[in-house]
């Protein structure tokens, strides 16, 4: 965009853009307009000529100059005052069409148009000066406002070099360069352009770049390099307790112009250090957190591996060995009970390491969905199924609020896991109801969601711990009560998330007792 | 009538030695092989009633194992397989394997499967014509069908389900198999028509069609028609 660019006025605000504000960029137009004023001045005199006294007519074109001062500045005031002064004395003062200078009063005329013009002129020049800058001035905290918000909302560092780059290439209109450091040395995080060129920092830019960097003793103080018709400049910015990068600023035009925007670039750079600054803050702190909670897990896993196994090998170990030594003493039925109790143990373990490996490939992401349409009743049957007679405990069962009664509950889901994770549900159920209670399932269905719930008459879960059941290894911190492996809802709900639904627990359900548990999935049409 | 004959193929030496402690007190004789390439050559050189075979084994994949002797044999197969390896049982009861078992496996539920095996293998022999049991009651010729006690109308698809069904009664059948036997082919454009199907047969000869105690699904593989006593000619 050009700049109004005159011998004595710098102006760094390029003026509105328009077709009258192009009209009035043109360099001459001032002196024209000069002209132009004091041609329409001559022209009203020279009509007016006949009612006016000739003296009077000098005011008209006083009028010319303080327009010319006003709408253009000093000199072309100036100018006004000057061609003023020799057309009212050449055209309008008698005798006309000659230029005859009377010592006193023309002397008085002339001092009195330059006065005007001078005074006038400087006036109106400052009072412009000043809304010029003050807009220049709104704009530039308009954008830094700007600036500031956008690297408030950016986390990553990439991201926020991207936004720091644009916004200074914005303000200033040039090539701009970040570098952000890398270890001991730099490497560019971001471009953007103002003339478009290349994307890569081509060697010139970044031996320069490395050269300020390793030279950098101070933020905001800047390296500068002039060569090949343009010049680098270069800002290192950080924070009080680490430098974090450089910026490189590619210019067509001299060193000391680009001065004028180092506050701007100053701030924006100051803004993009306190960003990146929280940005790897909070790289730290994640990082802190995701170790934690592998520690946690680890111990845990070890804890429930130590303890989960060895219980029942402890059991197996014993019971056989006592048949081993003393089969002889120990009566057959007392024998048969402890064979019984061999067979439950290796169960027992099975089951613990069925819920291992499920945990583990939920974990590690290698759990192979096949999802098809999936009829929620059927799987509830075969889940049921699987608990056979062992068990004191009913499984009653209701459909409930069926939206449309004779269509079957179909969900888009791996039957084969959903069954898995019913199954969960169910033998944690089923383990925590005292015995000859009724555990309870029930599918309820609308439109858009099929519900299962579980409900048993267990002690129910404390309401602080309602979330906290579905963590791996957790179990109920009351010790009396019986323990599972801590795996079952945690698998459940690794499983039906992975299929696009929610677990959740509500208790207690009646008189401080029972828990249910509720599956959600998406419902699809038969 | 001699005991009836089976191999047992497996590369774990303790879940031989159980097994063939376990099958020669229910009565029957027992071979055991280690490697599918024994197996083979045992199968071969000698007259078996059933194979129970193992398909975790070193030398070949079970599956390739059961595709090679059923190109000359209809012997009986009893799949041992890990849990969670759907697509491997599916597979390899595509193959020709008659049932599965999974592994950990508790003696009581492989005897059960084994005598469902060998006597569906009478049946065919002698020609099945029905199926008797508290619950249901098929003639096959006739085509009838009484279930708790009150006769029920199928439609012909809904038949040719229950009879494939019996076919196998107390055995799995996978999908595919179903789909090829009632539809003629296992290529489908709408995967639900089974699922639609056993839904229908469900509400006839079940008496609750939502707990079902006759036609039960066996998640991710196919259906199982419970077995009774009886396969009755």
């Amino acid at each position: 965009m050009p700049r109004m660019d005159k011998t004595a006025w710098r102006l760094h605000a390029p003026p509105s853009t328009g077709p009258v504000a192009v009209i009035f960029q043109l360099a001459a137009w001032p002196y024209l307009w000069s002209f132009a004023s004091v041609a329409v001045a001559t022209a009203l005199a020279w009509l007016l000529r006949g009612y006016i006294v000739d003296e009077s007519l000098s005011m008209i074109f006083l009028t010319a100059v303080l327009i010319s001062c006003v709408a253009h500045g000093r000199n072309a005031g100036i100018l006004s005052a000057l061609l003023a002064f020799l057309s009212y004395n050449v055209l309008v003062l008698e005798p006309r069409f000659s230029f005859r200078f009377a010592p006193l009063s023309d002397t008085l005329t002339l001092a009195v148009f330059l006065g005007v013009a001078l005074l006038t002129g400087g006036l109106a020049g400052r009072v412009r000066d000043q809304a010029k800058s003050m807009a220049a001035r709104a704009a530039t905290m308009t954008k830094l406002f700007g600036a500031s918000r956008a690297l408030a909302t950016a986390v990553e560092r990439g991201e926020l070099a991207k936004i720091l780059a644009d916004q200074v290439s914005q303000a200033t209109g040039e090539s701009i360069y970040v570098f952000l450091r890398t270890g001991e040395g730099i490497s560019l995080a971001s471009y953007a352009g103002g003339s478009g060129t290349a994307e890569i920092a081509s060697d010139e830019i970044a031996g320069f770049a490395e050269r300020a960097w390793s030279s950098v003793n101070s933020s905001g103080a800047r390296a500068a390099y002039s060569g090949s018709g343009r010049t680098l400049s270069a800002y290192p910015f950080g924070t009080l307790r680490r430098p974090m990068g450089l910026l490189v600023r590619e210019s067509a035009t001299v060193e000391q112009q680009q001065a004028m925007d180092d506050p701007i670039i100053a701030v924006l750079c100051e803004l993009g250090a306190i960003a990146l600054d929280r940005a790897l803050l909070i790289e730290e702190m994640t990082e802190t957190r995701v170790h934690a909670e592998s520690e946690r897990l680890r111990t845990a896993l070890l804890s429930s591996i130590s303890h989960d196994f060895r219980t029942p090998l402890s059991g197996i170990l014993a019971s056989s060995t006592a048949l081993i030594e003393q089969g002889g003493s120990i009566a057959p039925e007392a024998a048969r009970d402890l064979l019984i109790d061999i067979r439950d143990q290796a169960e027992r373990i099975n089951r613990y390491v069925a819920n291992l490996l499920d945990m583990i490939k939920l974990e590690s992401g290698t759990i192979s969905m096949r999802l098809e349409p999936t009829d929620v009743v059927d799987m509830i049957s075969a889940a049921g199924r699987r608990f056979g007679h062992t068990n004191t405990k009913a499984m009653a069962r209701s459909w409930l609020a069926q939206a449309l009664p004779g269509e079957s509950c179909l969900v888009e889901a791996d039957p084969v896991l959903l069954e898995q994770a019913i199954y969960n549900v169910l033998d944690n159920a089923m383990l925590y109801s005292p015995p000859e209670s009724t555990v309870e399932i029930s599918v309820h269905a609308n439109l858009q969601t099929a519900e299962i719930v579980i409900a048993d008459e267990g002690p129910g879960i404390p309401e602080a711990e309602l979330e906290r059941v579905f963590d791996k290894f957790y179990r109920l911190s009351d010790r009396n009560q019986p323990q599972g492996t801590g795996l079952g809802l945690s698998i459940c709900r690794g499983l039906i998330e992975a299929m696009g639904g929610t677990v959740r627990a509500v208790s207690p359900l009646k008189d401080g007792h029972g828990t249910a548990i509720h599956i959600c999935l998406k419902r699809i049409a038969g | 009538m001699g005991a009836e004959t089976i191999l047992v193929v497996d590369d774990e030496p303790q879940i031989l030695k159980a097994l063939h402690v376990s099958l020669r007190a229910a009565g029957y004789s027992v071979t055991t092989a280690s490697t599918a390439g024994e197996a083979a050559e045992t199968l071969r050189a000698g007259a078996f009633d059933t194979m129970i075979l193992d398909l975790g084994l070193p030398d070949l994949d079970g599956k390739e194992l059961i595709t090679s002797v059923r190109q000359w044999s209809d012997i009986p197969i009893i799949v041992l397989s890990a849990r969670h390896l759907e697509g491997e049982k599916i597979l390899a009861l595509d193959a020709g394997a008659n049932d599965y078992v999974g592994k950990p496996f508790g003696v009581g539920e492989l005897l059960a499967r084994l005598r469902v095996a060998l006597r569906l293998r009478h049946n065919r022999d002698a020609g099945l014509r029905g199926y008797r049991s508290a619950e249901l009651t098929v003639d096959l010729p006739a085509r009838r069908v009484v279930a708790h006690g009150k006769e029920v109308r199928l439609t012909p698809k809904e038949f040719d389900l229950l009879r494939t069904l019996l076919h196998h009664a107390g055995q799995v059948v996978t999908r595919n198999q179903l789909l090829r036997s009632v539809w003629g082919s296992s290529e489908t454009r709408d995967s639900q028509v089974l699922r639609v199907l056993v839904g229908q047969l469900r509400q006839k000869i079940e008496l609750d069609p939502r707990v079902p105690t006759l036609l039960l699904t066996e998640p991710g593989i196919g259906y199982r028609l419970r077995a009774e006593m009886e396969g009755g000619t």
